[in-house]
């Protein structure tokens, strides 16, 4: 399910005496994507193609950087076919990147640390 | 956490929507030691930058709220920014983001999915890289600081300015002469600076301050560069305290060049060449006038670099640049400043990249006529090392403002005609005209589409028989390169070879039709059939790459075949070539025993002495003299000299394009020795030809033929 490379590589960043890093990064992805999905959602229903288009791109590489491949390649079809101004099957495409997001998180919530530090609120944009 | 010494501790801005991406790069650089700072779009970034001033920034592409490209065009023009590196983020493949990047003045970049090591490394690498920059600056100003603390001259003048008392005359270089006092300042400068002393004088005196002014005098191949302050001393009189400021000065200047020229030709670089456009376009648009922008290629430049070496290369660049200098007028290649006052501007923006920058021009004439002073600057070989070199031009000429509305566009318009130029046979111009970039277009989804079949293994090989007139039936078979794109269906060997040749991509390509052949060898032989040689085309390009014969060895080892079985099929255009290296290589690949033939013969520049000199094995004939063989007596008269002259030199003659049974009656009347066409096969996937050498149709319209027989003949279609 999930490409282990993607994680060991992560992994390879942790920090003597610092916070579970993966599983960290699990749970800003997981609060990130489930806005994502939603958003995804919302911009297909308003047809908005620019900004459905902008979402997969953002999904595709953030679920590459945690190993889901098939999330991130069904967000790249998704992003090719609102590059071409092609949304006729977005529905299908939704519903497949909908299930694949799910799956993803039961197999991302398998790789965290539970002993690890409640997350902290670090979505803050500039913070210095 | 313990750093090496040589780790450098930064502050890193991070720019990025996606908030998983933002806590990894921060922890890869917090990693690492540095400091950071997160900005999620390009117009936070902006406002983050200013306030924090980082060493780095790196940058995702697509973001909402202003994009990477955008923002990292507008980093640049901050007058903080100076040379603090942006390393881009981009998609992975995503080419065009890249080279947008670059153009919007990124100084790397690196692809998602990122490797995080690489990373931190990575931004190791471009941190080293800016701070040698910035300690050059820092180290050359110190120097001059320590300069600058011995004045070189003081003394007193009076309101009239006049030298009352001469105090100290300085260190070094003097700047007044010892007998100075009683003498105005007149009598000792230049007119100009001899003014502006005085009103300074007037001004100290006046307002009773310290005036301090600069002024740079001396030759332009030697400037001097001095530090006056005057303060208002008494009586009526100012003390003068003259520093020699030269130092800092040059120093100042060479940094700018640093960052600004090419090192090799002193000419301004792509940086600020476009800064020069920039400015040059907005006075056109807020005073009129056209702008005119010349892309200059060196034809071939490429191949001396990798046949003579690089230093010869330079040298050649050097005194082009030189010429290219020469033909420009109003230049000023070196004065930071009055940019706006030259009428043409040079600058080497690529390897073999040269652009003139023509303001104020009347009409495309004017362009033009740069464009023949460029072509004429050239016409004249180069001597370098007791060896003459011809170097030739391909211009394409863009038009402010009808051509590009900014310098971009205009850049990259002037690209496409210079492209064109190209197409048309190299050493001459193109104007720049819409459906050239339409056609641009197209050749880039070619490529891309070339690229993809390359990867996929898209591309295939059909063979072609060639059959012996003396009946002893299929002789060897011609290897052809066959696309059948899954959407488009087949695409023309015409079209994508001479792409491919371009791109560079003609060198996987080959090897690949070498490798494929030799496999094809080995399987037929293994069939049962009997061993023929198959022979290969090789584009007159590979042989400046220079390991053409290695990869046949190493295709020919690799399958196991026996060498006799590959056969190379060369076109006479490579005889024009720097004939040494290509009679080397042509010499090692007959060593191995693989046979050579030259193909389209009668086409091109036909020498006889090539084919005696380079141990031909076989010619051609073109099949454009098959086609009319019963109709036009010339091309009968031509094939039979050919078959005649192959003969007397030994060598086999092959007929190709052989279609109708008239045609393969004459050639059978004036001796060729074998043919090749549709009337026996059209080029077939190699199992067709198992079955073609089994049912020997050959035979049968051989026979057909000779007895001038039935019609009814099956043919592979």
């Amino acid at each position: 399910m999930l490409d282990q490379t993607a994680l060991d590589n992560i992994r390879t960043l942790q920090r003597p005496g610092q916070p579970d890093l993966l599983t960290r990064i699990i749970d800003t992805y997981s609060r990130n994507a489930d806005a994502l999905v939603k958003a995804l959602h919302r911009a297909l229903q308003d047809g908005d193609i620019d900004e459905a288009r902008r979402h997969a791109h953002t999904f595709k590489s953030a679920a590459a950087n945690l190993g889901a491949g098939r999330l991130s390649e069904l967000c790249r079809q998704l992003e090719d076919q609102a590059r071409a101004g092609d949304l006729a099957q977005e529905t299908n495409l939704f519903e497949e990147i909908h299930a694949e997001h799910e799956r993803a998180l039961t197999a991302l919530a398998a790789e965290r640390i539970e002993s690890s530090e409640p997350p902290s609120d670090g979505d803050h944009a500039a913070s210095a | 956490m313990s750093l090496a010494a040589t780790e450098l501790r930064c502050r890193v801005l991070i720019v990025d929507d996606d908030p998983t991406m933002r806590l990894m790069l921060r922890e890869t650089m917090e990693g690492s030691g540095h400091e950071v700072i997160e900005a999620c779009n390009g117009e936070d970034a902006l406002t983050l930058f200013e306030q924090y001033k980082p060493d780095i920034v790196l940058m995702d592409v697509d973001m909402p709220r202003l994009d990477g490209i955008s923002a990292c065009r507008r980093l640049r023009d901050l007058p903080e920014f100076g040379m603090t590196p942006v390393l881009m983020v981009t998609g992975n493949d995503d080419s065009a983001s890249i080279k947008a990047a670059y153009e919007a003045g990124a100084t790397d970049f690196i692809s998602k999915p990122i490797n995080w090591p690489v990373l931190g490394q990575r931004v190791q690498f471009i941190l080293r890289a800016a701070r040698t920059m910035r300690e050059l600056e820092v180290s050359e100003s110190k120097n001059s600081a320590l300069l600058d603390a011995i004045p070189d001259c003081i003394c007193v003048f009076d309101a009239d300015g006049r030298i009352d008392q001469l105090l100290d005359q300085g260190q070094g270089e003097q700047w007044l002469p010892s007998d100075a006092e009683g003498r105005l300042i007149s009598e000792l400068l230049a007119p100009e600076h001899a003014g502006e002393f005085q009103a300074q004088i007037r001004s100290s005196l006046e307002g009773g301050s310290i005036q301090t002014f600069e002024f740079q005098h001396g030759r332009k191949t030697a400037p001097r560069a001095h530090e006056v302050r005057l303060i208002n001393y008494r009586d009526n009189r100012v003390l003068a305290l003259i520093r020699n400021v030269t130092e800092r000065v040059t120093a100042a200047a060479k940094v700018h060049r640093l960052a600004f020229f090419d090192t090799l030709t002193g000419l301004p670089n792509r940086q600020r060449f476009l800064r020069a456009l920039r400015v040059a376009l907005s006075e056109a648009q807020t005073q009129g006038g056209q702008v005119a922008l010349l892309f200059i290629d060196l034809d071939f430049f490429k191949r001396i670099n990798d046949n003579l070496g690089h230093s010869t290369g330079d040298i050649l660049l050097k005194s082009v640049a030189s010429r290219l200098a020469g033909c420009i007028r109003g230049s000023d290649m070196v004065s930071p400043t009055d940019e706006s006052q030259q009428s043409q501007t040079l600058a080497r923006v690529g390897g073999d990249e040269f652009v003139i920058l023509a303001r104020g021009i009347r009409d495309k004439h004017d362009a033009e006529r740069i464009a023949v002073r460029v072509h004429e600057a050239l016409r004249s070989p180069f001597s370098h090392l007791g060896r003459e070199f011809v170097v030739t031009p391909s211009i394409g000429i863009a038009i402010h403002p009808q051509d590009g509305a900014d310098a971009e566009a205009l850049m990259k318009n002037a690209d496409t005609a210079m492209y064109e130029a190209k197409t048309a046979g190299r050493n001459t111009q193109r104007f720049y005209s819409e459906s050239m970039s339409l056609r641009s277009m197209e050749r880039l989804d070619l490529e891309l589409k070339l690229r993809k079949a390359v990867e996929h293994g898209d591309l295939e090989i059909h063979y072609q028989p060639k059959i012996d007139l003396k009946g002893r039936g299929i002789t060897g078979v011609e290897a052809l390169l066959r696309w059948n794109h899954p959407e488009e269906g087949p695409i023309s060997p015409a079209r994508f070879v001479p792409l491919a040749e371009e791109t560079g991509l003609i060198a996987p390509i080959s090897e690949w039709v070498v490798t494929q052949a030799c496999e094809q060898s080995r399987a037929w032989v293994a069939a049962g059939l009997d061993p023929f040689p198959i022979a290969v085309n090789v584009s007159s390009q590979l042989f400046t790459f220079g390991n053409l014969a290695t990869m046949i060895w190493g295709a020919i080892c690799n399958s196991g075949i026996d060498a006799s079985s590959l056969e190379l099929e060369i076109t006479e255009s490579l005889f024009l070539r720097d004939l040494a290296q290509i009679h080397e290589t042509l010499r090692e690949i007959q060593e191995m025993g693989v046979a050579l033939a030259v193909d389209d013969f009668g086409t091109g520049y036909s020498s006889l002495s090539y084919l005696k000199r380079l141990n031909v094995d076989a010619l051609k004939i073109d099949r454009s003299f098959i086609k009319d063989i019963n109709i036009d007596a010339d091309d009968r008269a031509i094939c039979s000299a050919v078959v005649a002259m192959g003969h007397s030199l030994g060598l086999k003659v092959i007929a190709e394009g052989v279609e109708t049974r008239e045609q393969l009656a004459a050639i059978r009347d004036i001796g060729c020795d074998e043919v090749q066409g549709f009337l026996f096969s059209r080029p077939v996937p190699a199992t067709q030809i198992s079955e073609f050498v089994r049912s020997n149709l050959a035979g049968t319209i051989l026979g057909d033929t000779s007895d001038q027989g039935a019609t009814g003949s099956r043919r592979l279609r």
